[in-house]
């Protein structure tokens, strides 16, 4: 029997993001049932890139390897488009014809996959959109789409609730996938052991904080925190571990300052590239020295450079609490993670935390105020420093029978609910009662379609212009939220003429986008000579400028009054020393490419007489070999 | 059409001739010499093969008395020879001009070196390889007075890129590049052989030492490092002696003990394993622990790696390898095996001794040294698995 074809459009599976930890262990899971045709269609990864073999699974990356198709690509300036294509918008049609999977299934943040709804292929087999929403109100895009998503899993359910307030109840909670199997309750006395190896003492009460060095991770009110709990407490000994990159977001040690923690009371691991082992000690600076190796190499973890999962278990068998306070997220997996190795969680009690709160979960929650995100108007929360360290002190003072009462209830409730094994059986059996597809993938066509001479009525608002451009220049739908939009909003914002980034959308229509860089040639031909200047251009190679120096004299004999100038490339000038039929020789810039730029149009006067641009037809394309059969009726030499 | 033509009819102007400035650049000699391009700013017209061309002209030359000057840029460069005279990556396009104009010949791909020289009318051998000739030919140059050489399309076109897998180029053959250069100069050509294949290994040296009875290989002062062959002969107090003369590198398709990595470490210069069903990710993670360079391969089928995949994946790529076979030399069936010559870079030392292929260990026939020479082929499996380290020659009749 044909296995069924599934197409996982998410992280690449060995990227050490949560939508890539996600991907490989489902994969892995999926891979081992021998029931399905698996490919990773692999966002931000290139086509090339060698590591996409690694996989038993087959991987392919969402951006082109071929040069040409890489700078087609790139010449699109628009901040939407450039987006798009990261998240895979880009190759994901020509990847659904080529592979024609039974099944579709898009794991990313929302607006790295709400492209995919519109494509016409999306509800004629089995789409899925698995996503990640945090806050509220809900992303109006993302309810926008929900009557088009027959199969809309969403990573935490206190998003599921507002859909089904909102009569979508369809809309289903399917947790991100966690490899139990990775995170363990290590013994008393392994970890005890591991804790000595560290420097840590038996009677250190550890706070840790897996966590992405980002704005949303809420540090400073932790930091506040821990200050008001070590001043209820002051005779406790206690460390805070920072699992995260201190070279990005918030600067921990300022604001220690600030809340006037001693700075070794903050430990955090560092990783070694070379030989992988971790240490914790307290941050002194990146590229810090490994004892095993000798050698500066000591980093502190990052998406680039990150431990193994089963380190990261050990890491946090270290801690006797685990803290999580944060504005929002998807699923915030550390707080499972912490779980799943016996660990008591306090987690900030919004956004998916509030699942991470529910009855059962063994969760201390964290109370919180509301703020709004500027900008978008999310509700986002800020934990109370009060609460955390009230919360703490709960904790710490918590007999060890009923602590690990309370960490055995978590980590049930984590293995319950988010577990490969609980995830896994979900998706399986989603996927075994699922049709194969018979949508013919070979009619699959490019829909999108580009209208450089769309008229734009005179919308009065902003916002309601750009989307009207968008859509019908560009054939895109987008609103408010998206990054084009923003970028566009901010243009104006700025004094940016309306007709300019009219002009930009036809002009990235009819050509696939160029910059619209400054440019002040008249400066550098000044006005001696204006009305009398012919220009030739050949921006690339010695040897093209060497063989157009047998042109030079022919043109000075045709335009015997005029200056004649040659841009070229600064690499290429020295083949013009001297040469006696040149006036002078001057950089070549994009903008030469348009010959109207340089001769003018309406208004603007341009800058020669006659702009010679003989390189469009064998350096911008190929117009001239013609298999070396072609001939000339008439004789062009002397 | 030429590319200057295509210029000529965009801009409505005549053709004249190029003009360059000619700036001065110093000599050691006279006008007596050659010039020769063996490398240029694309890949795809890096010719691999000079030294086979230059091993057949240079004693020519010499009887002459004419000398050879490199131009052209220093990347890819890869000619060591000190009777040629190197300007590479030191000239620029005026300073090209001028030795151009000193010299008595051009050899070498179309360049903007071959079109200077057309416009000086010098004689010229041309190499053309991705581009159409008749786009990039010598313009201004009389006929009698160029050799253009074509490579072997097979019936395909011309790629037009700067990156060629394999290179187009590379197909033309080193003494049809040495007869063209000798008849221009009007010197008669005598070569006892002609190409049958050149392998897409053998422009690079290797050497491979197997090892056994503690016997070491004393590095040859070439830029190679030995590649100790565990997978022939698993031998580990021998890896270890060699290790203690030489850096290594290590082809292996059984674990090795983890107590040789603590001594060894830092002398194993890269690894590589070879996977089969029994391997096991545990060596591979050795490996990572010592911080040793390594890569894995595997000749098994890509439907038998990919289970596999699954325990070898945080460790990076496993790369598919097939034995080669004698089936697949496949100009075989044309000719004679007895008029059948080799010559390799490759070479395998084995018990104190240079052997230019594996079957020459079992025949006892070892080699003074390891420069390349001309041998006939032995008809053997492992001859065959290393065909692609061969250049493969035919004797003339």
């Amino acid at each position: 029997m044909k296995k069924k074809k599934i197409l996982f459009h998410s992280d690449f599976s060995l990227a050490k993001t949560g939508f890539g930890r996600n991907c490989r262990a489902l994969l892995s899971y999926l891979y081992k049932t021998n029931k399905y045709d698996i490919v990773n269609y692999c966002c931000g990864t290139s086509e090339a890139s060698p590591d996409l073999t690694r996989t038993p699974w087959k991987s392919i990356g969402c951006l082109p390897s071929d040069a040409a198709e890489l700078s087609k690509m790139n010449s699109n300036k628009d901040p939407q488009f450039q987006r798009d294509a990261n998240y895979g918008a880009y190759m994901l049609d020509k990847t659904m014809a080529r592979e024609k999977p039974d099944i579709y299934i898009a794991v990313q943040d929302i607006w790295g996959v709400e492209y995919a709804t519109k494509k016409p292929w999306f509800d004629k087999i089995t789409s899925v959109i698995w996503t990640t929403l945090d806050s509220l109100p809900i992303y109006p895009n993302a309810i926008k789409m929900a009557p088009k998503v027959k199969n809309y899993w969403i990573w935490s359910s206190f998003a599921t609730k507002k859909f089904h307030e909102l009569k979508h109840t369809h809309v289903k909670t399917m947790h991100g996938a966690i490899d139990e199997s990775s995170f363990t309750r290590l013994t008393n006395d392994l970890r005890l052991k591991h804790r000595n190896a560290q420097g840590i003492t038996d009677d250190t009460f550890v706070i840790g904080f897996v966590f992405r060095n980002q704005l949303r991770k809420s540090v400073p009110n932790l930091l506040e925190g821990y200050s008001l709990f070590k001043k209820k407490n002051p005779d406790i000994k206690a460390r805070l571990l920072f699992h995260t990159h201190w070279k990005e977001g918030w600067n921990i040690h300022r604001l220690a300052d600030e809340y006037k923690i001693d700075k070794s009371e903050i430990l955090t691991t560092y990783i070694c590239r070379a030989c992988r082992k971790y240490e914790i000690k307290e941050y002194k600076g990146q590229d810090q020295r490994c004892e095993k190796c000798d050698q500066k190499t000591l980093v502190t973890p990052s998406v680039a450079c990150g431990v193994t999962e089963q380190q990261l278990s050990e890491i946090y068998n270290l801690m006797d609490a685990y803290c999580h306070p944060f504005t929002s997220g998807g699923q915030e997996i550390p707080i499972q993670e912490a779980k799943l190795s016996g660990v008591v969680t306090l987690v900030t009690s919004y956004s998916c935390g509030e699942e991470s709160c529910e009855e059962g979960s063994g969760t201390v929650p964290l109370d919180w105020a509301e703020y709004r995100e500027h900008g978008t108007e999310f509700r986002k929360a800020s934990t109370l420093p009060s609460s955390i360290a009230e919360k703490l002190d709960y904790v710490f003072k918590l007999d060890p029978k009923e602590k690990f009462n309370l960490s055995e209830t978590g980590r049930k409730w984590a293995l319950d609910n988010f577990s490969l094994t609980s995830v896994g059986k979900q998706v399986e059996d989603f996927l075994d009662s699922c049709e194969p597809t018979k949508f013919d993938f070979s009619k699959l066509e490019e829909k999108r379609s580009f209208n450089q001479h769309a008229a734009v009525p005179d919308i009065e608002d902003n916002s309601e212009w750009l989307i009207y451009m968008y859509k019908h220049i560009l054939d895109m739908e987008v609103d408010g939220n998206d990054q084009g939009h923003k970028y566009w909003t901010q243009q104006l914002s700025n004094g940016q003429q309306r007709q300019n980034i009219e002009n930009y959308f036809r002009k990235v229509a009819s050509e696939g986008g160029s910059e619209n860089k400054e440019l002040k040639l008249s400066e550098i031909l000044g006005n001696e000579d204006e009305g009398k200047r012919i220009i030739y251009v050949m921006p690339d190679s010695e040897v093209d400028v060497f063989l157009s120096t047998a042109l030079f004299k022919s043109l000075k004999e045709l335009y015997p009054d005029c200056n004649l100038y040659v841009a070229t490339k600064k690499e290429n000038q020295s083949v013009l020393d001297m040469n006696p039929h040149v006036h002078a020789v001057i950089d070549y810039i994009d903008e030469m490419d348009d010959a109207l730029w340089l001769e003018g149009r309406k208004d603007h006067k341009g800058f020669f007489e006659i702009g010679f641009l003989p390189y469009v037809n064998t350096q911008r394309t190929s117009n001239y070999s013609r298999n070396g059969k072609d001939k000339i009726a008439f004789d062009i030499t002397y | 059409m030429h590319l200057i033509e295509s210029y000529a009819l965009n801009s409505g102007a005549k053709i004249d001739k190029p003009y360059i400035y000619d700036k001065f650049f110093p000599l050691s000699f006279g006008n007596d010499f050659i010039v020769i391009q063996p490398s240029s700013e694309l890949k795809s017209k890096r010719y691999k093969y000079w030294d086979e061309v230059l091993d057949i002209l240079i004693p020519k030359l010499k009887e002459e008395d004419i000398k050879i000057v490199l131009v052209g840029p220093q990347k890819g460069m890869t000619i060591n020879d000190p009777y040629c005279y190197t300007t590479c990556g030191q000239a620029n396009p005026n300073q090209l001009s001028y030795i151009i104009e000193k010299s008595a010949l051009y050899v070498g791909p179309d360049s903007l070196a071959s079109h200077i020289a057309s416009s000086e009318n010098k004689k010229m051998v041309v190499m053309f390889s991705i581009a159409t000739p008749s786009s990039c030919e010598p313009y201004w140059s009389d006929e009698n007075k160029v050799i253009s050489l074509i490579p072997n399309m097979k019936g395909g076109k011309y790629s037009y890129s700067s990156n060629e897998i394999p290179s187009k180029i590379d197909t033309i053959n080193p003494e049809k590049i040495a007869e063209s250069v000798l008849s221009l100069l009007g010197i008669e050509f005598e070569y006892d052989f002609e190409t049958v294949y050149i392998g897409n290994l053998y422009h690079e040296p290797y050497l491979d030492h197997i090892p056994i009875d503690n016997k070491t290989i004393t590095v040859p002062k070439v830029n190679v490092v030995p590649n100790v062959r565990m997978d022939l002969n698993f031998d580990e107090q021998a890896l270890h002696a060699q290790l203690l003369t030489s850096p290594a590198c290590v082809t292996t398709s059984e674990a090795i003990d983890n107590a040789l990595f603590n001594v060894h470490k830092n002398g194993i210069e890269k690894l590589t394993y070879i996977i089969d069903k029994d391997g096991s990710s545990d060596f591979v993670r050795t490996l990572h622990s010592h911080m040793i360079k390594y890569n894995m391969i595997s000749y098994l089928s890509e439907e038998e790696i990919s289970p596999l995949k699954e325990q070898y994946m945080d460790y990076g790529i496993i790369t598919h390898k097939k034995k080669l076979t004698k089936k697949d030399f496949k100009q075989i069936n044309s000719i004679k095996l007895s008029d059948l010559y080799f010559k390799s870079r490759k070479s395998y030392s084995h018990g104190g001794k240079i052997y230019p292929s594996r079957p020459h260990i079992e025949e006892g026939e070892a080699s003074k040294s390891i420069k390349p020479r001309v041998l006939p082929v032995i008809d053997h499996e492992d001859f065959w698995e290393d065909q692609e380290h061969f250049y493969f020659l035919k004797k003339k009749a």
